[in-house]
């Protein structure tokens, strides 16, 4: 599944700015914690903002935390969570001094400006990972900010690192490492990336800038090592070139030698001259991946010096460095790549390549190395031609692509023109906009906003479908198909691998909770068991008896459903009787005390329950049931625990009946801009109000108003639907006409 | 600028008629927290471009602990500064006046006139002219004869790529003359850093803030133009002379 959310907030809709070079960071801990960046200013005072989410991306809020608000906030910045305990890390150039802060964190969502940790003048594009190590039982923070730090030339390439980062008073245990052991021409390229393994195995790559006049550069990539957190001494000197003639034997492994960089040059309104990524496989800290962009000096036979491309390169080692591949994959045109690998060895490449008329933002996913055609994903296509230029970088110097487990996130900048024509695969816009005329709307729903460079954030998930299946002799097996429409070869017996047998199972239920499949079992006896599967295919050692960490016995229950909702699995019961009950596990692994009586908390009755589904739409649990008359009810469970007040009656709102219902099942899908929703909503009655007012339960309606012209009668407003009621779509336009003369 | 209004819009980023639809204490409130109101704005006085079309939308407003007690229905004229972009705009209360303080500029601004605060605005915007002219070594209005790389190097993509514009001087508004024509640095960088520096184009005519270089600087020019305030448009040259 591919989700991509533009997170400019809906209340800062009337912004026409380049909010440009973007990154995020991603807490593995609670992976619907996310922290955005880019080039957006706050509106007032000296503090810059971050863009946050708490709910996995749906809606994003600004905080004023980076101290430093310049006319386009900070200046470069980057962020990253540590994998435990949650305190984030940003490195920042001051929007007004231009200095290096590293700053610190712990409660990434308050509005507390974060506390500094180190401060240095002369450093560009600090870029930040953040890994958490546990050590004697303690966890440690290991923070490293790649930069190139301008103390240090003509050898710049430098990592400020720290063991432990968390908890202790600036400047946090934090030093400063320089990577670069050659000569340069007088400095090295601006990016030094990391890539940081579990194992403590760390890998910078960097651009040694080795010869020739600005901006015409001959470039070394060169990659260092550390196999203990860059920790010691001599840190990152666990890679060396080849002695001669086939290397130079320095410390610094050369994947590629003596490319050729016209340093700011331009495509698409955007400059060029410092595009580089490393990965480490999660896996295998012996699997590295890298990628970077030079001038090949296409077609073919014009010297890099004549030539006009900008060619990505993508190139991996199996040895933890020390050897590389030839190049896997060019692709000419391109820029910011940005590398991750899921926990399945899955390498994603995330790039933006200029066409000659747009900027397209693809992410390519690789199972073998590109041995075969990589899956390629069209994330967003616009014209390169609007907006134009204000500043550089005009989409960013970088991008950012990360995993957590088997999920990709990845944020990048983009013409934000609301066209379904330019996501390709769907797009969710939480400021206005009209997508019938490709038109951004500012706060008010109305005035037209001129397009311009907005952050995009993306979460790409690799689901699989998991099946359950009870058989006539009791038994209960499972089987996957996978993301590339592959199978599971076989049926698991799920009872043969577990410890205890719940019995004749007959009947099931599933759900997906992040990465794991919750299983129910119903046993003939009326017991209910649960087990689960783990993101690693290992299961709970035995099924567990719901019933018996409840205080209290539903009774003997005939069917069950599960469904996963903000982490929690939801499990109805539905009893020989006819009854509906609600349990959940919660994300920390215990039970509610108790089964809640569905329908006592409603005052009508749908009558003898016979089958039930249930499903996460948007952070509600939504219920349906189907009664021995053959009708299907519908009720929902809120995030606060509240109830829909009454069963829905479906059949009494659709225009035509199926029959006698006997099963029934739901799911909650997403609804994209690419597919419209065509809800019918009520318009409201806004007659006797005042024009603000009006305009806001019109917006509030899901409707657009329009000011259409003024009103002579009595009214502040009249409508087109004068007295409201009306039954119109869902973004449908409200043509208002506002009263000039006294108050009626 | 001793009118309470003058202040507020001075000090304040938003301002705003409203009509409070609901205060919402802290649950758990911290010492000198205050609490918040659901404010829905009836008219915008003034405010970043972004924000001007914010009439009818709830902003939610972190009270002044020192201000007077709002309930459900008060209406008011608040100033305030934005300090969190949501589905709703969150902002910290700076000061409130009464909405009679503000009424007859609204009425005007309705018939026809500018922005309701538009003259509050244009003399605040001449006191920081004057307040960074008064930085300046010299202050002068000119015309840009030449333009021309300052041979000072570019090497990274923060670098501000000095140039130097030759200004053929017609009056000195402020500070010794420097001569006929005077050559000014100034960042012809595109980049994020440099992009809001003044950029002379052949032939501009205008108001030039000029400042004293310092360090490498110096020796390639006696004046520098970082300052996005450092070069003005000739009619506001009158400005500076009615700040004395």
């Amino acid at each position: 599944m591919l989700r991509i959310i533009n997170i400019i907030p809906q209340s800062r809709s009337g912004e026409s700015r380049q909010d440009s070079e973007p990154n995020l960071a991603v807490n593995p801990a609670r992976p619907t914690d996310m922290v955005a960046t880019a080039f957006t200013p706050a509106t007032s005072g000296s503090n810059a903002p971050i863009y946050i989410t708490q709910d996995g991306g749906y809606t994003w809020e600004t905080r004023q935390v980076l101290p430093g608000n310049g006319m386009f906030g900070t200046k470069d910045v980057t962020v990253g969570f540590a994998t435990a305990g949650g305190t984030l890390y940003a490195g920042i150039l001051h929007g007004i001094t231009g200095d290096l802060h590293i700053l610190r964190t712990a409660n990434f969502a308050g509005s507390t400006v974060m506390g500094d940790l180190v401060t240095r003048p002369k450093v560009d594009q600090p870029w930040v990972v953040a890994v958490t190590a546990t050590v004697g039982g303690a966890a440690q923070d290991r923070v490293y900010v790649g930069n190139e730090d301008g103390a240090s030339r003509p050898q710049s390439a430098s990592v400020d690192l720290s063991q432990n980062a968390a908890i202790a008073p600036a400047p946090a245990g934090f030093s400063t490492v320089r990577l670069e052991q050659r000569s340069t021409i007088f400095k090295d390229g601006p990016p030094i990336r990391l890539a940081v393994h579990a194992d403590g195995t760390v890998y910078a790559a960097y651009q040694r800038w080795a010869s020739g006049t600005f901006p015409d550069l001959t470039v070394d990539v060169v990659v260092s090592r550390d196999d203990g957190w860059g920790a010691g001494a001599s840190s990152f000197q666990a890679l060396a070139d080849p002695a001669a003639p086939a290397g130079d034997g320095v410390v610094g492994r050369r994947v590629a030698t003596g490319v050729f960089i016209r340093f700011n040059a331009t495509m698409g309104q955007e400059r060029l001259g410092g595009d580089l990524t490393i990965a480490v496989d999660p896996a295998d800290s012996g699997n590295a991946w890298i990628a970077w962009c030079d001038r090949v000096g296409n077609p073919p036979g014009v010297p890099p010096q004549q030539g006009t491309d900008w060619t990505l390169h993508l190139r991996r080692s199996t040895d933890r460095g020390r050897n590389w591949s030839a190049d896997l994959l060019t692709i000419t045109n391109a820029k910011n790549p940005s590398l991750a690998v899921n926990g399945r060895g899955v390498v994603g490449l995330l790039y933006q390549q200029f066409t000659g008329t747009t900027w397209d933002t693809h992410v390519q996913l690789s199972r073998d190395a590109w041995a075969t055609p990589a899956r390629t994903l069209d994330l967003h296509t616009a014209t390169a031609s609007v907006p134009s230029l204000d500043f550089f970088p005009y989409l960013g110097d970088y991008v950012r692509l990360i995993t957590v487990g088997n999920d990709f996130y990845g944020v990048f900048c983009g013409n934000n023109t609301p066209s379904t024509a330019s996501f390709p695969n769907g797009v969710i816009y939480q400021r206005n906009a009209n997508w019938a005329t490709g038109t951004l709307l500012s706060t008010d729903g109305i005035t037209p906003v001129a397009a311009s460079i907005d952050p995009f954030c993306f979460r790409l998930t690799e689901d699989a479908l998991h099946l359950l299946a009870a058989t006539d002799a009791g038994g209960l097996w499972h089987t996957i198909r996978f993301d590339d429409q592959s199978w599971q070869t076989f049926f698991g017996d799920v009872k043969g691998v577990e410890s205890n047998d719940p019995g004749y199972v007959a009947a099931v239920g599933a759900a997906g909770v992040r990465d794991e499949l919750h299983a129910l079992a119903v046993s003939d006896s009326g017991s209910l068991w649960h087990t689960i599967r783990h993101h690693d295919g290992s299961w709970q050692p035995s099924f567990g008896d719901v019933k018996a960490v409840h205080s209290n016995d539903p009774g003997y229950i005939a069917a069950a459903s599960g469904a996963g909702v903000d982490d929690d699995l939801h499990v109805l019961a539905v009893t020989d009787v006819g009854g509906l009950w609600h349990t959940i596990r919660h994300r920390d692994g215990s039970w509610q005390p108790f089964f809640g009586d569905v329908k006592a908390v409603h005052p009508d009755d749908p009558g003898h329950v016979m089958a039930v589904d249930c499903a996460d739409v948007s952070g509600d649990l939504h219920v349906v049931v189907e009664t021995d008359n053959g009708l299907v009810w519908h009720t929902i469970r809120h995030p606060d625990g509240s109830w829909q007040p009454f069963f829905g009656n479906v059949k009494a709102v659709e225009s035509n009946d199926p029959g006698f219902v006997t099963v029934v099942a739901c799911a909650g899908v997403e609804q994209t801009a690419s597919a419209p929703p065509a809800l019918l909503v009520e318009v409201p009655d806004v007659l006797e109000l005042r024009g603000a007012v009006a305009l806001k339960m019109i917006r509030d309606a899901g409707l657009v108003p329009v000011i259409s012209g003024v009103n002579s009668g009595t009214a502040w407003v009249a409508t087109q639907h004068p007295a409201g009621g009306a039954r119109v779509t869902l973004g449908s336009t409200v043509s208002i006409f506002l009263r000039t003369g006294p108050q009626p | 600028m001793s009118e309470p209004i003058a202040e507020a819009v001075g000090r304040s980023a938003l301002g705003f008629t409203g009509t409070v639809m609901a205060v919402e204490a802290e649950p758990e409130p911290a010492p000198g927290s205050a609490a918040t109101a659901v404010v829905q704005v009836d008219a915008v006085l003034h405010a970043p471009p972004e924000l001007r079309q914010l009439a009818g939308q709830n902003v939610r407003v972190q009270l002044d602990p020192a201000g007077a007690p709002l309930q459900a229905g008060d209406r008011a004229a608040f100033f305030v500064d934005p300090v969190s972009f949501g589905r709703e705009l969150t902002a910290a209360e700076v000061t409130r006046l009464p909405v009679s303080a503000v009424e007859s500029r609204l009425a005007a601004a309705a018939a026809g006139g500018a922005g309701p605060v538009a003259d509050i605005e244009q003399q605040l915007a001449s006191a920081r002219l004057r307040s960074h002219a008064a930085t300046a070594e010299v202050v002068l209005v000119g015309r840009v004869a030449g333009l021309a790389n300052a041979g000072l190097g570019q090497f990274s993509e923060h670098d501000p790529d000095w140039w130097l514009a030759t200004i053929e001087v017609a009056h000195v508004v402020r500070g010794a003359d420097p001569g006929p024509t005077v050559e000014v640095l100034y960042a012809n960088s595109k980049d994020v850093a440099w992009r809001n520096s003044p950029k002379p184009r052949a032939s501009q005519e205008g108001l030039w803030l000029l400042h004293a270089t310092e360090g490498e600087l110096a020796a390639a020019a006696r004046f520098v133009i970082p300052d996005p305030e450092d070069y003005q448009p000739t009619t506001r040259v009158d400005e500076l002379r009615e700040g004395g």
